[in-house]
């Protein structure tokens, strides 16, 4: 991807997954009346007083900033559920607890910005602390599981948990690979060589006049 | 390719048969040389030329060809400078000596020679390996241990190598996971100087993006401001 701030070892920074995360939707509540605006990605508003409506992150903490609005936290950064989610982490040594694919950054965003319209903010904020080392604990253990070159899947990993992990377990899979079949490497080298000569051996056809 | 002038280096046409004595002019061997001077077929040149590419400007590759390895001559070659204390400038056949692998390599690709296996694939290396791995000082022993393996394992026709590497990456894999994203720094330090330049690499990546990651959550100032800006003009007196 263009935006990447190492292509060399293929690793998004943290910003960058953020940045990502800000395109996620939330709902807020105007306290002004504006228009509707038309983007690229999709058309927000019309923004009316106490009336709730959808827009992209980005909006609604640049909307929060001036004091424009109040932001909903989503219904999963609720205290009960994420007390049942931590709970559930904790439980299941395998599985991982579904959650938005943005949490880390979401909540993060939420703290910084919107910290008046989270009921309970300190409670929430150990909490979603919590979960995130319990899970990047359990990524680690599966991780050691590794023992030779295999698909890998592990459902339910939040973006901010799979960029940790990225460049270590991209270096680790080929080195797996590499030394699992040492005369694969030669063959991929041959095949394509041979594939050129066949070409290359194809009758030319003859120019137009 | 420096001559020291005494001899015209002359390039023979394809194809070139290896004569049963390699007579070799007075200069210092480059792997361009070699390449040239035991002509192949071009394609299959073309060829091998293209692996070779693939890893051209890797600079832990060319490293790893610098590794010597035992070979035996199993003919006799004029003017090499092996040995720089030999009294003679010339390796008689069934000589032993130890040559970087580039040029061994294309040495026995043209059965010049046979390559024995490297002392850092020994006995006593499997075995304290077969032990446990993970404590194993393997950047002593080589710190391109696991290219340098792959590399040698086809010339020398051993297939333990290769389960050697495999079984040493596993444990040691594991090793390196714990302590990379668990262990401060200072503590892992020890630990780190036995590794080779493969498993450094994979520790770093690791040390690297979970660090990243802790800065972000830590936070901080999120927009920098320009040292340009909100510079007052000073008042002019």
């Amino acid at each position: 991807m263009a935006g990447q701030s190492d292509p060399h070892i293929s690793l998004f920074s943290a910003e960058e997954v953020e940045f990502m995360a800000e395109d996620e939707l939330i709902e807020i509540v105007p306290n002004m009346r504006m228009d509707p605006l038309n983007f690229i990605c999709g058309d927000f508003g019309p923004f009316l007083p106490q009336i709730a409506t959808q827009v992209p992150m980005w909006l609604a903490v640049a909307l929060k900033k001036r004091g424009k609005c109040a932001i909903r936290p989503p219904l999963w950064m609720s205290v009960e559920n994420l007390t049942k989610v931590l709970e559930g982490e904790r439980d299941s040594q395998g599985a991982f607890q579904v959650l938005p694919f943005h949490y880390v950054e979401i909540s993060r965003l939420l703290f910084d910005h919107a910290r008046d319209d989270i009921p309970d903010m300190y409670m929430v904020r150990s909490l979603i602390e919590d979960i995130r080392d319990v899970r990047v604990h359990k990524v680690e253990t599966s991780l050691e599981k590794f023992s030779g070159t295999s698909a890998v899947k592990i459902p339910n990993l939040s973006a901010m948990e799979v960029n940790i992990i990225r460049p270590f377990v991209g270096r680790a899979l080929q080195a797996f690979y590499k030394h699992d079949n040492p005369e694969k490497i030669p063959d991929v080298d041959r095949a394509s060589s041979g594939q050129t000569r066949v070409a290359n051996n194809e009758p030319r056809r003859p120019l137009r006049r | 390719m420096r001559s020291s002038g005494q001899k015209p280096i002359t390039i023979p046409a394809f194809p070139f048969n290896f004569p049963s004595q390699i007579t070799i002019p007075k200069f210092t061997i480059d792997k361009f040389f070699l390449l040239f001077w035991f002509s192949e077929p071009k394609e299959k040149l073309r060829d091998k030329l293209r692996t070779k590419m693939a890893n051209y400007y890797n600079i832990d590759d060319i490293l790893t060809e610098e590794e010597f390895v035992p070979v035996v001559f199993h003919k006799a070659a004029n003017g090499v400078i092996i040995d720089p204390s030999s009294e003679t400038n010339s390796v008689e056949q069934g000589a032993k000596v130890e040559l970087p692998l580039w040029l061994a390599q294309e040495l026995y690709l043209r059965q010049a020679v046979s390559i024995s296996v490297p002392a850092c694939f020994n006995q006593k290396t499997r075995l304290e390996i077969q032990a446990d791995a993970a404590c194993v000082d393997l950047k002593s022993r080589s710190p391109f241990f696991y290219e340098f393996g792959c590399k040698i394992a086809p010339l020398v026709g051993d297939k333990t190598v290769e389960v050697l590497l495999l079984s040493a990456f596993k444990i040691r894999y594991k090793e390196i996971l714990t302590k990379a994203y668990t262990v401060a720094y200072t503590a892992a330090s020890k630990f780190l100087t036995l590794l080779t330049k493969e498993e450094t690499n994979l520790y770093e990546a690791a040390q690297s993006s979970m660090a990243a990651f802790k800065k972000w959550r830590m936070g901080g100032p999120r927009l920098q401001r320009a040292s340009v800006l909100g510079r007052k003009r000073k008042p002019i007196e």
